[in-house]
């Protein structure tokens, strides 16, 4: 390369053209305007309201209980000795579920907490949203709100079931996102009651309006305000009876008689007891499969005790819900190498497909609830036609004769929740309200019975350093 | 359209001008090198006090125009010492010889966005490697090649896979939750190098949930790999947040900047490259063979039910003619010798108006497995033309086509596809590889936990799993010069330039319905398609003005100017399960989609000067650049980088020191947040009945992030002595980074767990030490000796939140992973440990049991020339690092590590000897200590389900045998026989990649990880590709 640059003068033309050139650049390319880049992947929560992001925010709500009843079952199945997951590269739904004294707080025996509460605050920003919603009527308006307090109440009474004496906040400021104080159990309970009434107080108000947005399909015969309010009568009587069975007794067995007569309960002769509400799954693109099935997981388990436990039929046959519910397979041992191995030969057939819809609630527990309430109140015979109406038509069993003792009432009616319920989430809670937790079996000596599941290691983090009343309780 | 009228009167005005007819003669001459009188090209020569100048070519020769009388010119080519001739005002012809530089003092270091200094006056501590280090051993991927060659730099490749992946940290980690890798610049351009996840997680389940279409568990290739070494002229990495803060708030990790070869005028000069080599396995893992039929059977029966174990073992013993058989299935699946080559060829020539460089070239490496491998195809057009005597442009355009077949690895669940996860699992009496008669493989069912389902068998799964990752990428620029004013006193030049990086990434893996894990979750078959799009576009007006004030008291060089910089990347994939026998059709299966799209904005303003003062001993400098961004929260705010050095070079001070520099240095440079992270969204839940759901997202955005902010001084001097035999470098340099983007917790009773915020401080120290000596130097024989020492310290000095667990870099306490602490080092392993009271108590503690950074790391480079004979030999050696070994901790599990029956530590030991007791539920208790305990029993049974991390975090220190080459120049009269008389340089050499690795380390290879990039740097080696050796031999010929 030869360069051959002689010094000359600048002339005024070629000295303007580095400010002409920069001028240029600074008008085209460097306004601010091109750094207002807004998000692509994620809506913005101060967008308008219409009715797409009521669908939006409402689908979102069921979207999440039904990720949430997923993990509850698989979880509180093997705190209830009803299931495994023999995931071969997790052996800690093993060891940690069953063999580790105290609950590991940090992250894996501490579901049901983070995406409830996230979904209790879902279901007021829905309703945050329909109040200012100018295009929905008022009846529609309480649709919404019966709609949401609902789903609210349910998320709040899982995260409650799961922590029972430990109690839960139950407040959420979506203002400012200070932490509340934790409340005990019966004020929780309370608590959430209160939202259910006033749910069902919202839904009459609705009148004949329609819910400004469709429910899934596992919500059929229940999706017009009217008929989703027995859905939440049928809710508040679960609430009552959890209460009745701990800390209130007569008075919540009583509200609860009177809210399933608001519910769906039919104990009929031929009535369907798998009538209720559910959630559904689908394979269509985004949506989410039933990760209890057995093609999903093929890793969840049942229990070796649930066999032997099983009664008999007149014919000799095992207990029909025995027989329906539970398949038998290759005998499995528990993951972990040298660690003793904890064999099982039976595994569920309650979710054979993919897609098998998951109950929310239904007839079969709704018969039982009242049952349960009866026995509660002292009135064993009539707690005993419901008992036998269970035992007959769904497990073929004889009826028994007669409950003669509180004890025995209530050993009966575990009994018909244990495998009408089976698997749907229910086991572990109802040893644990009616002081029965010592009948779980243990697979080995070293393993124990979890009583409640440990507030999160990041709630107890975040409130480090807080005021007395607003630390976690059971925090390391 | 006045101004448009203007502009091209102004430019018309320009091309007029005209050299001016001074009296001029025209001399010739000849370069070579000192003692071995091999000629020189491309060596410059330069009348001094003018820019008249010239190169030599392929003979050393050259032509000149000169001003008539006496002058002097001025010879210089890199790796050589400069040079002044005086010429004669009679003189026809002049001879020069240079002296090779091999302290590398006069290389010219990058000081600005444009503008450079001699090294030997430079203020910050600037790396250079020239192209001739890099390429000298071919390499996959420029990170790979640069392995060794930076102090101060932590480069490791995260997986043995053909193709690349690899990451460069410079001096620590700078971030926590934002950017942790440099900025690349290459001629100009702002290049992407970002790692796109290929979607292979729907197949390993590495990250679990079956919905996980990707994950950082995909051993993803960061984009780097699609630079060819070859067309590379030099990298320069700007450490110094002084020599860095001219690139604002993307510059706190460092900035490499890679400038490819340019064309000289003068006849076409062709090279050509051939090799030819040969890629195999460095380090299996090896196998535990089993002793007996008890043994054999137990550990079968650890990974599936008893009766399985039994039957499998008898129908293998059985094909064996009644002894147990032992394979070495990853002897056996990587066992492969892969042809290696190389093809490349440039030419570089032109008028001395229109330069130009070309070049063109394929690479292809086998991989060590079937149906691995990887391809790239390179070229690039280089051209400079003057328009004028005062205006010139430059267009560069670079295409590449990377391909890669990177197969399965990394970590696994059910149904354990990848290969040395299930393998871990499987017992070593299985023949896996054997195919019946019907070309069917046998089937796996060990590893699914007493399931009789059947895993994976990797020969299967290899045989017929595709794994295709396809770039095709063009980086381009164009630039205009305009020399403004060129006088003795002032020059200035105004550019513009616009670079352009435009890749498109496809990558397709299919698996058909017939593989034997494939009916596992019900839908036999699986297709993923991704195709991310990713386009930058930056460009820069900038002014240079040189000012040498005819008192020679100082010189000063000033630049500013303007840029703006956009990227833009959207990434989309499509996966389907449950596919039609041989259709690869997404449509015909169930499908899951995913997006992801970013675009983020920056513009900048800078200033730098830079003023050489008590004859060019004393150099000062300082500089300030304001950047605003789109990705913060208040977008139109500038955030200002200062920076200042100084540096003074003394003479001989002492006996023996030729020169003697001390310099100091300090800058700030930013790391903006990434994008998204200033906006508040409703987050994503699933579709149900057909309908998107919305909810709140449980990470709030915050409208107020800004950028992280990097303070760093730096203190350092330079030694030169023994008549330029030696030299030595020395830097400490302290980093500060305030501002830190963290998570802030947030109780989820809330309803949201965490909102990004700015707080807090990250602390790293550093200290450089390289030393060049030279042994022997005489006629004939030179012996050229580099030593570099690094040592980072990185520290979390403020944290404003509870300490936490940053995500994807480990799994839990249990295994041991970072976690983010006030006042302990930021890469600190934490982990369970026991803890034994003086009450004879035990109790299980989380805490530090290592560190990810290395104590020290050393390269020792060495170059022999005998004759024409040249041996180069690269050895790096890494004290410490620790690391989790999970692929140790899973072949312990279940009874298949090669050392497993080697004799356990704690024979005859008591529970005096802590080693061997573990906590059992709060009692202390003894492990086996029997005469028959095996080592794979006691490491298990010492880890105690995840109570004693401390087993498989280790030591990753390693001496690697990284590069050797031997290279034989053949003389000039022996190869113009043999190839004609154009012929100007061959060369042969005999070269080889990763020869040799020394370590106590259990594992294939300590630098992998199962995370790929991110900021913090730490290594987990779970199931990685194993690494691969390479030989080459290659043919150079220029002529």
């Amino acid at each position: 390369m030869t360069t051959n640059i002689t010094p000359v003068r600048s002339d005024r033309m070629t000295r303007r053209l580095p400010a002409l050139l920069a001028a240029a650049l600074l008008a085209a390319g460097c306004s601010a305007d091109r750094l207002n880049i807004p998000n692509y992947n994620e809506a913005s929560s101060d967008q308008t309201v219409d009715r797409p992001l009521l669908q939006n925010l409402a689908s979102g709500i069921l979207a999440e209980q039904r990720g949430g009843l997923v993990g509850l079952i698989s979880n509180v199945g093997i705190f209830g000795r009803e299931s495994y997951l023999y995931t071969s590269s997790e052996p800690r739904n093993t060891t940690l579920f069953l063999g580790t004294f105290p609950l590991d707080n940090s992250g894996f025996t501490n579901g049901q907490w983070d995406p409830r509460f996230r979904n209790a605050r879902n279901a007021i920003e829905l309703i945050r949203a329909a109040n200012g919603a100018a295009f929905l009527s008022d009846g529609e308006k309480n649709a919404v709100r019966g709609f949401a307090n609902t789903l609210r109440a349910l998320d709040f009474f899982y995260v409650l079931a799961t922590r029972d004496t430990i109690g839960i906040p139950t407040a959420i400021d979506i203002q400012t996102n200070q932490p509340q104080p934790f409340v005990s159990r019966d004020s929780a309970y309370r608590f959430i009651s209160g939202i259910l009434d006033s749910a069902a107080t919202q839904l009459s108000a609705a009148g004949s309006a329609a819910f400004p947005f469709t429910l899934p399909p596992g919500f059929a015969g229940f999706n017009t305000p009217a008929t989703y309010r027995q859905f939440n009568r049928a809710l508040a009587a679960r609430v009552h009876i959890y209460r009745g069975s701990t800390d209130c007794g007569a008075a919540c067995f009583t509200a609860a008689l009177t809210a399933l007569g608001e519910s769906f309960l039919s104990a009929a002769a031929g009535a369907d007891l798998r009538r209720g509400v559910y959630h559904t799954f689908s394979t269509a693109a985004g949506d989410a499969l039933n990760s209890l099935s057995i093609p999903v997981t093929p890793d969840q388990l049942a229990h070796p005790s649930i066999r032997p436990d099983a009664q008999l039929q007149a014919n000799g046959t095992r207990d029909q819900r025995f027989v329906t519910k539970i398949r038998s397979i290759a005998t499995r041992n528990a993951p972990g190498g040298i660690a003793v191995g904890i064999p099982t030969d039976v595994g569920f057939a309650l979710y054979p497909e993919q897609t098998t819809p998951l109950p929310i609630i239904r007839n079969e527990e709704l018969i039982l609830l009242r049952a349960e309430a009866n026995i509660g109140l002292g009135q064993f015979a009539t707690a005993l036609t419901d008992l036998n109406y269970i035992r007959t038509n769904a497990g073929l069993l004889p009826p028994l004769p007669s409950l003669d003792t509180r004890d025995a009432a209530i050993d009966a009616l575990l009994y018909e929740r244990r495998y009408s319920l089976l698997w749907e989430g229910h086991r572990w809670f109802d040893v644990r309200r009616w002081g029965r937790l010592l009948t779980l079996p243990l697979d080995i000596p070293t393993h124990f019975r979890a009583r409640v599941m440990p507030v999160p290691q990041s709630e107890c983090l975040a409130r480090t350093g807080l005021a007395a009343n607003l630390r976690a309780p059971g925090c390391p | 359209m006045r101004l448009l009228t203007q502009s091209a009167v102004a430019l018309a005005m320009l091309v007029a001008t005209s050299t001016d007819l001074l009296a001029q003669r025209r001399i010739t001459g000849k370069v070579t090198e000192e003692g071995s009188t091999t000629p020189l090209a491309a060596a410059s020569i330069q009348v001094v006090g003018t820019t008249t100048g010239t190169y030599t070519d392929a003979n050393g020769a050259f032509g000149l125009q000169i001003p008539s009388g006496a002058v002097s010119l001025r010879v210089r080519r890199i790796g050589y010492q400069m040079r002044t001739v005086l010429v004669q005002a009679d003189q026809g012809t002049v001879a020069v010889e240079l002296k090779k530089d091999v302290l590398q003092l006069e290389t010219q270091v990058v000081t600005a966005q444009s503008g450079s200094i001699e090294k030997r006056q430079a203020a910050t501590t600037v790396a250079a490697v020239s192209g001739e280090d890099l390429s000298r051993v071919p390499a996959m991927t420029v990170d790979q090649a640069l392995q060794g060659k930076v102090t101060g730099a932590r480069i490791n490749m995260n997986t043995g896979a053909p193709g690349g992946g690899g990451q460069i940290q410079i001096r620590g980690t700078t971030s926590i939750l934002g950017n942790g890798e440099p900025l690349f610049v290459i001629d100009g351009v702002i290049m992407s190098n970002a790692s796109i996840a290929g979607g292979s997680n729907t197949l390993t389940r590495a990250g679990g949930a079956a919905t996980n279409i990707a994950s950082v568990q995909d051993n993803r290739t960061n984009r780097l790999a699609d630079i060819n070494p070859n067309e590379i002229e030099d990298i320069q990495i700007l450490k110094d947040a002084a020599a860095a803060a001219l690139y604002g708030s993307r510059a706190t990790n460092g900035v490499v900047i890679i400038t490819t070869k340019r064309g000289r005028s003068g006849q076409a000069r062709w090279n050509l490259t051939q090799r030819l080599g040969q890629s195999s396995l460095l380090r299996g893992i090896g196998t535990r063979c089993y002793a007996d039929s008890s043994a054999a059977v137990t550990a079968a029966a650890s990974a599936a039910s008893q009766a399985l174990a039994i039957e499998a073992f008898n129908a293998a013993k059985a094909a064996n003619g009644g002894s147990i058989p032992c394979n070495d299935h990853v002897g056996q699946l990587f066992g492969r010798s892969a042809m290696a080559w190389e093809t490349a060829i440039n030419v570089s020539g032109g008028s001395e108006a229109t330069r130009y460089f070309a070049s063109a070239s394929r690479k292809v490496d086998g991989g060590i497995a079937v149906n691995t491998g990887a391809l790239r195809d390179n070229a690039r057009i280089n051209l400079d033309q003057n328009i004028s005597s005062r205006l010139q442009a430059r267009i560069d355009l670079g295409y590449t086509r990377s391909i890669a077949n990177r197969g399965l690895s990394n970590n696994g669940n059910d149904p354990n596809t990848s290969p040395l996860y299930v393998l871990g699992k499987t017992p070593s009496f299985l023949d896996l590889r054997t195919r019946d008669a019907s070309g069917v493989f046998p089937v796996n069912r060990f590893g699914g936990g007493g399931a009789a389902a059947n895993t994976s068998n990797p020969f299967q799964t290899f045989e017929h799993v595709t794994n295709d990752e396809n770039v095709d990428r063009f980086l381009g620029s164009a630039t205009l010069g305009w020399q403004a004013l060129a006088t003795d006193v002032n020059q200035v030049r105004v550019e513009y330039q616009i670079g352009v990086d435009r890749f498109t990434q496809d990558n397709f893996l299919y698996s058909p319905n017939f593989l034997q894990f494939e009916p596992q979750d019900g839908l036999p078959g699986t297709v993923v398609n991704t195709n991310a799009y990713s386009r930058q576009f930056n460009q820069v007006l900038r002014a240079n003005w040189n000012f040498t004030p005819t008192s020679g008291f100082a010189s000063f060089r000033t630049s500013a100017g303007i840029t703006e910089e956009q990227q833009g990347l959207n990434v989309s994939r499509v996966r389907a399960q449950g596919l039609i026998p041989g259709v690869v059709n997404v449509n015909q299966g169930q499908q899951l989609t995913f997006q992801n799209q970013e675009l983020q904005t920056d513009q900048g303003l800078f200033l730098q000067t830079t003023a050489l003062a008590l004859d060019d001993r004393l150099t000062l400098g300082a500089g300030v650049r304001g950047d605003r961004s789109s990705n913060n929260g208040d977008r139109s705010k500038y955030y200002v980088f200062p920076s200042a050095q100084a540096s003074y070079r003394f003479g001989k001070i002492l006996p023996g020191v030729d020169e003697f520099k001390l310099l100091a240095n300090w800058g700030q440079t930013g790391n903006r947040p990434l994008y998204g992270q200033r906006f508040i969204t409703f987050g994503n839940t699933p579709f149900i009945n057909g309908v998107n759901g919305i909810g709140t997202n449980p990470t709030l955005g915050n409208p107020e992030v800004r950028p992280e902010r990097k303070t760093d001084y730096v203190l350092g001097f330079t030694m030169a002595g023994l008549g330029q035999r030696l030299s030595l470098d020395y830097a400490y340099v302290n980093t500060r980074i305030d501002d830190v983007l963290f998570n802030r917790p947030i109780p989820p009773t809330a309803g949201i767990s965490q909102q990004i915020f700015n707080g807090g401080r990250l602390r790293n120290t550093a200290q450089e030490i390289s030393m060049t000596v030279v042994p022997v130097q005489r006629q004939g024989m030179t012996w050229v000796s580099r030593t570099a020492f690094q040592q980072i310290r990185n520290v979390t000095e403020q944290l404003p939140i509870p300490p936490f667990n940053p995500a994807n870099v480990g799994f839990g306490a249990a295994y041991g992973r970072p976690r983010i602490t006030q006042g302990v080092s930021t890469t600190a392993i934490w982990g369970n440990r026991p803890i034994f009271r003086d009450d004879g108590s035990v109790v299980t503690r989380d805490t530090i049991i290592g560190d990810a950074v290395p104590d020290h790391e050393m390269f020792f480079t060495n170059t022999f020339t005998v004759g024409r004979f040249t041996l180069n030999t690269q050895v790096d050696w890494r004290k410490g690092g620790d690391l989790t070994n999970l692929t140790q901790n899973i072949w312990d599990q279940f009874q298949r590590a090669r050392d497993f029956d080697a004799p356990s530590p704690c024979r005859g030991q008591t529970a005096a000897n802590l080693a061997c007791v573990r906590n059992a539920g709060g009692v202390r208790t003894l492990l086996d200590t029997s005469a028959t305990a095996t080592l794979g029993r006691y490491r298990f049974a010492r880890w105690n389900n995840g109570n004693d991390a401390r087993v498989y975090v280790q030591d990753g220190s390693f001496v690697k045998l990284r590069e050797v080459s031997l290279t034989y120049s053949v003389p000039q009269s022996v190869a113009r026989r043999l190839l004609g008389d154009r012929v100007g340089d061959v060369r042969l050499n005999v070269v080889g990649r990763n020869l040799a690795v020394f370590m106590d380390y259990w594992g294939m290879d300590p630098e992998v990880t199962n995370f790929g990039n991110g900021p913090i740097r730490s290594a987990v080696d779970l199931a990685p590709f194993p690494p691969s050796r390479q030989f080459f031999f290659s043919v150079d010929v220029g002529f």
